[in-house]
């Protein structure tokens, strides 16, 4: 996630803002790997560093605090950590009943009181701030960094692929079949009567064709997802789709195949029919054996080829 | 009691059906074994989740805006004190309120006699479903009650609703204040609840309190932009959001004196 680019009354201490001198940093580290849950907490160790003598200063003399920020906003859970005065490193216990899906994670420095004449002598711009003074209220961001979000329920992630995707009947809707990628799962929305079809078919003989509609309905939307995947890294794109539970899920499918959607270059259907477990052969299959099994019953009499 | 959950399949069986199931809806039968084929792999029982039965406080019939608005505050005082075992983790389970709105009777009734009268065409997918966090804390019957709850609970006071009270001046109120921004923070909607009871206090009989909550809302989500709301307690928000509403006042008296 990119940082927010809030309009600051005062200059802040961020990567992309230059309000200050280039040598002057703030930003907070934590190793994912060293992310322990017990039974009622998440604990992450995490660990700051400041480059900046006017806002040391300011924590050393209790006029600003180094902090971290915890969202969780699917379950209204906020919480900010403050670090000890003297410590640059210290362990976040949220607790893991009360955040739902993922946190968000922001460090920053914060004033602790109102100012009047708030300034880093020399390390401001000086093409914007020279030596301009600011005030400064109780609270105040005075350094922060890109929110950075951790998962914390993954579960739905080792689910059948096939469950990234809902099904929609969508009787307005022109065109038979239209996939919308814009949510957490992807939408398949389909006119009224190829969704009484599909709804049909899913069901018939016990599920019996089941695969083989998934190749014709669902196969082709995930050759389309994967190919977005692939643009998204290619293009380097930043619009938040990485963030979609629909994407995580097939590249943590691929990643366990092995593949990196970095360096992906081969063909995206032969990844989707991978994905979905040799989807083409194994829906024809089905198919095959439906048509047999109906065949052989007794009910089905042969009344002419087929070309 | 223990608490049922629909399976996935089943949730997204019933929410596709949605159209061919309103007459159902509609009715007093018991009609989900029928419908999922008497299998009962259609939900699952917990074996964990226990908490206290919650029967629906309503006077039958047509109710206007006030009458809805002090049963609402009246069930989320009883659903919380009953619920009040579950976390927000198990709270934010979509196929948890789903069930219960779809297989306990009681709460059928409840939600046919306030809902269903008046049903618009997507009254049943907000009101007996959960599709995503906006619906579960303001649309399904039974979840928003226990989150107004858990988010106005106060632990301090002896009377640990009263924000709750306040957050039911009415329902206008009471969706504008639970807008993401408030909810995020218990300072924050304590002290926004606190400036609303003492600002309404200094209200004519005759004025509304929304226009100026809704500029209020602004200023407070400007001001948390570049300022750590987490880092203020709930008297100093409380300050905030009563001063700039009492200032918009005074700027409007003086447009009309000036007129």
């Amino acid at each position: 996630m990119k940082s927010q680019k809030n309009e600051f009354p005062n200059p802040v201490l961020a990567a992309g803002r230059d309000d200050y001198i280039a040598a002057c940093q703030f930003g907070t580290v934590f190793d994912p790997e060293k992310i322990v849950v017990t039974s009622d907490d998440i604990i992450i160790p995490i660990s700051y560093s400041l480059v900046c003598n006017g806002l040391q200063q300011l924590i050393d003399d209790n006029k600003a605090l180094a902090v971290i920020g915890i969202k969780s906003s699917s379950s209204s859970y906020s919480r900010l950590f403050i670090f000890p005065k003297e410590e640059t490193a210290m362990e976040l216990h949220i607790p893991k009943f009360k955040v739902v899906k993922r946190i968000e994670l922001t460090g920053s420095i914060i004033a602790t009181a109102a100012m009047n004449d708030f300034k880093c002598e020399g390390e401001f711009n000086d093409l914007y701030f020279s030596s301009s003074t600011f005030e400064i209220r109780k609270g105040d961001v005075l350094a922060k960094e890109d929110t950075r979000i951790i998962y914390v329920d993954d579960t739905e992630l080792e689910k059948p692929i096939a469950s990234i995707f809902n099904i929609n009947r969508t009787p307005s809707q022109e065109d038979d079949v239209m996939p919308d990628f814009s949510g957490d799962k992807i939408e398949i929305n389909l006119k009224e009567e190829l969704y009484n079809l599909y709804f049909n078919f899913k069901d018939f003989n016990n599920g019996s064709l089941r695969r083989y509609i998934t190749s014709v309905i669902v196969y082709p939307v995930l050759v389309e997802a994967i190919s977005k995947i692939c643009e998204f890294y290619r293009e380097d794109l930043d619009d938040g789709s990485d963030d979609k539970r629909w994407f995580r899920a097939i590249e943590g499918k691929a990643q366990k195949l092995g593949i990196s959607f970095n360096t992906y270059q081969d063909s995206t259907t032969l990844l989707a029919n991978k994905l979905l477990g040799d989807i083409a052969l194994d829906a024809l299959k089905s198919f095959k054996d439906t048509l047999d099994s109906e065949i052989n019953n007794g009910e089905t009499q042969m009344l002419g080829g087929v070309d | 009691m223990l608490l049922g959950y629909f399976t996935e399949d089943a949730y997204e069986k019933l929410i596709h059906d949605i159209d061919r199931n309103e007459a159902k809806y509609a009715g007093d039968d018991d009609w989900l074994d029928e419908y999922f084929g008497f299998s009962h792999d259609y939900f699952r029982q917990s074996k964990t989740v226990d908490v206290n039965a919650f029967s629906p406080h309503y006077s039958k019939g047509d109710k206007d805006d006030a009458l809805k608005t002090s049963e609402d505050l009246i069930n989320t005082r009883m659903m919380y004190d009953a619920f009040r075992s579950l976390t927000p983790l198990q709270a934010s389970n979509k196929y948890m309120w789903s069930y219960l709105c779809h297989a306990v009777p009681e709460y059928r009734n409840y939600i046919r006699d306030r809902w269903m009268s008046a049903a618009r065409s997507n009254t049943i997918k907000t009101r007996y479903f959960v599709t995503g966090g906006s619906s579960l804390l303001n649309d399904n019957a039974l979840s928003r009650l226990w989150w107004y709850g858990y988010l106005t609970y106060d632990e301090s006071n002896s009377n640990h609703y009263a924000l709750t009270e306040i957050l039911f001046t009415n329902q206008t109120i009471c969706t504008d204040v639970m807008d993401t921004l408030n909810r995020m923070n218990f300072n924050r909607i304590k002290g926004v609840l606190l400036a609303i009871k003492d600002f309404k206090d200094i209200l004519d009989d005759n004025e509304g309190i929304t226009e100026y909550f809704r500029e209020c809302k602004k200023y407070l989500n400007h001001y948390a932009a570049v300022t750590t709301f987490d880092f203020l307690d709930a008297e100093e928000i409380r300050g905030l959001a009563f001063d700039y509403m009492v200032k918009l006042r005074e700027q409007k008296e003086s447009k009309t004196h000036k007129k």
